[in-house]
């Protein structure tokens, strides 16, 4: 498929597969909301950067520290057996929360390696800081696409 | 690598599993756009059940440990000319944009493993079959987790 667009671009991108690609509509929310989203039964928070071999009763333990841990998701990485490196942990309130992000962010303790925490959900798009969520996305000048083929 | 992830990238990811049966129209999709949204389907018509659509924001983060896991993959690096074709059984769909770079592979079903040893390109199917269980455990964990969230039903089409 030709990787060219027709809207002013001064990057080409290289386009692969025999897939074809979709028009997508990118709906754009009128959220003044910001900040994180809060689950039905609690805040959740994303930590990246965990050792591969790190434990989750161990992870446990000390986010256990900062409040009640409803839920705590370490994926393991089904190719190599071994952790991931990120983990979802779900706390009760807000506050337990915001302070485990605040105590362990960039923190080297658990692993003798930097982990980040974060929260996992926002209430509205990402601001174009760290994504582009810029109007001129380039996906968006994209020929049509051909339809779908029948199998 | 070549494009490794910056964070002015655009990120896009696009999955889909399914065929049409006996069932109907029977799939699993999601997708993180680049404004952070994560929308997750899944349709079967098996004893009448009904589609379940959700979304939700994610945050930076989510989306750069999403682009991380990618890049571990070098799926970037793959082409789908020599795997399997979408057929009767069902097709997959993987479509992947960082920044100036857009895969788009469409394949059959994988059974296990041995689908993928025996195909003429096992090393890149490989790669294909195991990134779709690392992105389905990080959709799964979030939308799991998500299910306990505020999400909210889509009206129209989704997809």
């Amino acid at each position: 498929m030709d990787g060219k667009v027709s809207a002013p671009t001064h990057r080409v991108r290289s386009s692969k597969g025999r897939g074809y690609f979709r028009g997508h509509d990118f709906d754009s929310l009128d959220s003044s909301d910001i900040g994180p989203q809060r689950s039905i039964k609690g805040w959740i928070i994303l930590v990246t950067g965990i050792h591969e071999e790190a434990k989750e009763e161990h992870l446990y333990n000390v986010f256990q520290e900062f409040g009640q841990v409803n839920n705590l998701h370490l994926n393991l990485d089904r190719f190599t057996g071994f952790v991931k490196g990120y983990a979802l942990v779900e706390y009760e309130r807000y506050e337990e929360a915001a302070n485990a992000i605040r105590a362990m962010d960039g923190t080297q303790e658990l692993f003798h390696q930097t982990i980040h925490i974060d929260w996992a959900f926002g209430k509205g798009p990402a601001s174009s800081g760290s994504t582009t969520g810029s109007k001129h996305h380039n996906l968006r000048s994209r020929s049509r696409t051909p339809p779908r083929r029948q199998y | 690598m070549a494009a490794s992830s910056s964070e002015g990238e655009e990120f896009y990811l696009r999955y889909y599993v399914g065929h049409k049966g006996k069932f109907g129209h029977e799939f699993l999709e999601f997708e993180f756009r680049p404004d952070g949204k994560l929308r997750y389907a899944n349709n079967s018509n098996y004893k009448n059940d009904t589609m379940i659509r959700k979304e939700v924001f994610v945050t930076p983060s989510v989306l750069r440990e999403c682009r991380r896991i990618i890049n571990d993959s070098e799926i970037m690096k793959e082409d789908d000319n020599n795997w399997p074709e979408p057929d009767r059984v069902g097709r997959q769909e993987l479509e992947i944009v960082m920044g100036n770079e857009h895969i788009s592979f469409t394949t059959s079903k994988i059974g296990s493993l041995v689908d993928v040893q025996t195909s003429k390109d096992p090393e890149g199917l490989r790669i294909f079959y195991y990134l779709v269980q690392q992105l389905d455990g990080l959709v799964y964990s979030v939308d799991g987790l998500t299910f306990l969230c505020n999400f909210r039903e889509t009206s129209g089409i989704l997809f």
